[in-house]
């Protein structure tokens, strides 16, 4: 399953594989975040 | 040993003074300072309540983050009324969790409107009827009781599903039924009134000022011109009247002391279980860790 990164510059979701740079393909921005995953999660209210 | 249990053992006496909805006023008498400490620590610990103890995320784009939200919701409290139908998730006899060991609740709201939406505990939706948000009960239906989760400004949601357990508040705080359990002693206040009578107006105002919780009271306008005793149990023992009397040279102006064999109970609830529930459940657990000794006992003797 690819790993997604949401560009903090222009919103563009791209992949990023293992040692490319942390990049933003459309911008260059640098800083790029993981998305959240559509699995649930589960916590303890404590 | 001339006396026989019997006449050793006292009856402990219990007299209501107040039950209100979330609180009640009892006094204890006729035992020890132990067994009524036990009654307190007991209804502030092992009372057991449900409580939200999972809770499991399907979707949240709030400010709030996950693991802040499910602490919110586990400190929500919940009508455990019928506490004695649920079984420890621990002792029951299900794999992982059945209806009688846990309730579900579900939270699923989005914003879609343009002002920011409050997300209460009104909005927690129970599968079980009983098992409800304290402040969703139909006698406290107003607004003011609803307990805030969390804001979401449009676009955003939160869905979710919440399991309650039934639990002690040994295990964590969220499942104490009583907010306050506290005991006092009863305060015996003699005012020596000759000695009264020989101090001046000002000096009797700032004695009774004296007091920082205002036990006494005294208005030099009054025909009577008295100092009264307005409420004993306001007295925290903090023997500030004692030392303003004898800076007056007067220190058997007044005798304060501590009966040490009635104890005054206030013990206030969270809304989980009705406050005189909560001292009957406490006595209930302490007689039967009373007995589980008892049997101990008996079994190691043979």
């Amino acid at each position: 399953m690819p790993c997604l990164y949401i560009c903090g510059e222009c919103g563009a979701e791209h992949e990023i594989k293992p040692k490319e740079p942390v990049k933003c393909k459309d911008c260059t921005h640098r800083i790029m975040y993981k998305k959240r995953t559509d699995k649930m999660i589960q916590f303890e209210a404590r | 040993m001339s006396q026989t249990v019997s006449q050793l053992t006292r009856q402990p006496e219990l007299e209501i003074l107040e039950i209100k909805n979330d609180s009640i006023i009892f006094i204890l008498s006729n035992t020890d300072i132990s067994v009524a400490n036990a009654l307190r620590r007991v209804m502030i610990a092992e009372v057991p309540t449900m409580c939200i103890d999972l809770v499991e995320f399907e979707s949240n784009n709030s400010v709030l983050c996950d693991e802040f939200i499910a602490h919110r919701l586990g400190l929500i409290p919940l009508v455990s009324d019928n506490i004695d139908k649920f079984c420890y998730t621990r002792d029951c006899s299900c794999s992982d969790r059945c209806d009688q060991c846990s309730v579900e609740l579900r939270l699923n709201v989005k914003c879609t409107e343009n002002r920011p939406r409050d997300v209460t505990s009104s909005d927690l939706l129970s599968q079980n009827s009983a098992v409800i948000p304290v402040s969703s009960q139909v006698t406290s239906s107003n607004s003011e009781q609803e307990i805030p989760i969390v804001k979401l400004r449009r676009g955003q949601e939160i869905k979710l599903r919440a399991i309650a357990k039934k639990g002690v508040g040994k295990e964590h705080a969220k499942w104490s039924p009583s907010c306050v359990a506290t005991y006092q002693f009863q305060p015996i206040i003699v005012l020596n009134q000759n000695r009264i009578d020989e101090l001046t107006d000002q000096q009797k105002e700032e004695w009774v000022g004296s007091c920082p919780t205002k036990v006494y009271s005294y208005s030099p306008h009054q025909s009577t011109q008295q100092v009264t005793i307005e409420d004993p149990l306001r007295c925290v023992y903090c023997l500030e009247c004692k030392k303003k009397a004898e800076s007056f040279g007067k220190p058997d102006l007044v005798h304060l002391e501590q009966k040490q064999d009635k104890f005054i109970f206030t013990v206030e609830s969270s809304g989980a279980l009705k406050p005189e529930d909560i001292v009957l459940y406490a006595i209930q657990i302490i007689k039967r860790k009373l007995t589980d000794i008892q049997g101990q006992m008996a079994e190691g003797m043979l």
